[in-house]
């Protein structure tokens, strides 16, 4: 949970009771397995399935993003003409 | 010296389950802090300190090997767990804390713990449905003893509770809209 705060730089934040319920949906649904088990904590680690439907959303996301960041320059340079215009 | 306890008796419908979480807040505010909570809706207060404490409920049955990893999670992430009442679990932090007071980030994980609750009372549904099927025809046929009556009267409260299921059911598929909507 800290981890996740840390790496998106505090742009997401995970309760334990979220967290608890993402890992037995995963779970369910084949993408996450478990690996270890020790002092009441479990590991788990991605399913082949899970590897997939990781990297397509990663794709995904990427694509989203790229265009996001096409549009937001366009914004920039469109406040500059205005700027320059007056 | 000796820690003064109190006892309070109280109930809550599920989707004011945010509303108690405030409440026991305020308890603390005034110095009266949740030490345990019983089988009917009897909170132990400890008195002491007025404090800034925030309080969580979680809705969670569960075995006891898979209790030990929930609540281990909910520890790791600084959450002290002080009890469980009908399947209610009471979590409570500091609020000065750096992390995140919330033990439920996203919508869908807070709609999945009414989830819990609606399961819990279609089982109950389930019952009374069964209750009316095989055994109200039979207790409202021919009275075979003269103790029947009593019987009858005890079976007068089903259809009440069947009413009061349905309304906690409705109030509940309410809650879930109104959060799905925010």
């Amino acid at each position: 949970m800290q981890e996740v705060e840390k790496i998106s730089e505090g742009t997401v934040k995970v309760g334990p009771g979220t967290l608890y319920g993402v890992f037995t949906n995963l779970e369910k649904e084949g993408l996450i397995v478990k690996v270890k088990e020790e002092e009441r904590r479990k590991s788990y680690a991605l399913t082949p399935k899970g590897r997939a439907v990781l990297l397509s959303q990663v794709e995904r996301l990427e694509i989203m993003s790229r265009n996001g960041l096409a549009v937001s320059a366009r914004l920039l340079s469109d406040r500059h003409n205005v700027v320059g215009g007056a | 010296m000796e820690k003064t306890m109190v006892r309070k008796f109280k109930w809550f419908w599920p989707w004011h389950d945010e509303a108690e979480e405030a409440w026991l807040g305020e308890m603390s505010k005034k110095g009266y802090h949740l030490s345990s909570v019983g089988v009917m809706g009897i909170y132990k207060f400890i008195v002491a300190e007025p404090q800034d404490y925030v309080y969580r409920l979680d809705y969670q049955t569960f075995p006891e090997k898979d209790k030990q990893e929930y609540l281990q999670l909910f520890r790791d992430a600084g959450w002290e767990h002080i009890g469980e009442m009908s399947a209610w679990q009471y979590f409570r932090k500091g609020s000065k804390q750096r992390e995140p007071d919330e033990i439920f980030t996203d919508v869908e994980s807070k709609v999945a713990k009414y989830k819990r609750v609606l399961a819990y009372l279609a089982f109950f549904l389930l019952i009374e449905a069964i209750y009316v099927v095989t055994f109200a025809y039979n207790i409202w046929g021919d009275s075979p003893y003269s103790w029947w009556g009593i019987i009858r009267a005890i079976s007068l409260l089903v259809p009440l509770a069947a009413l009061f299921l349905m309304y906690a059911f409705v109030r509940l598929i309410l809650r879930i809209r109104q959060l799905r909507r925010l």
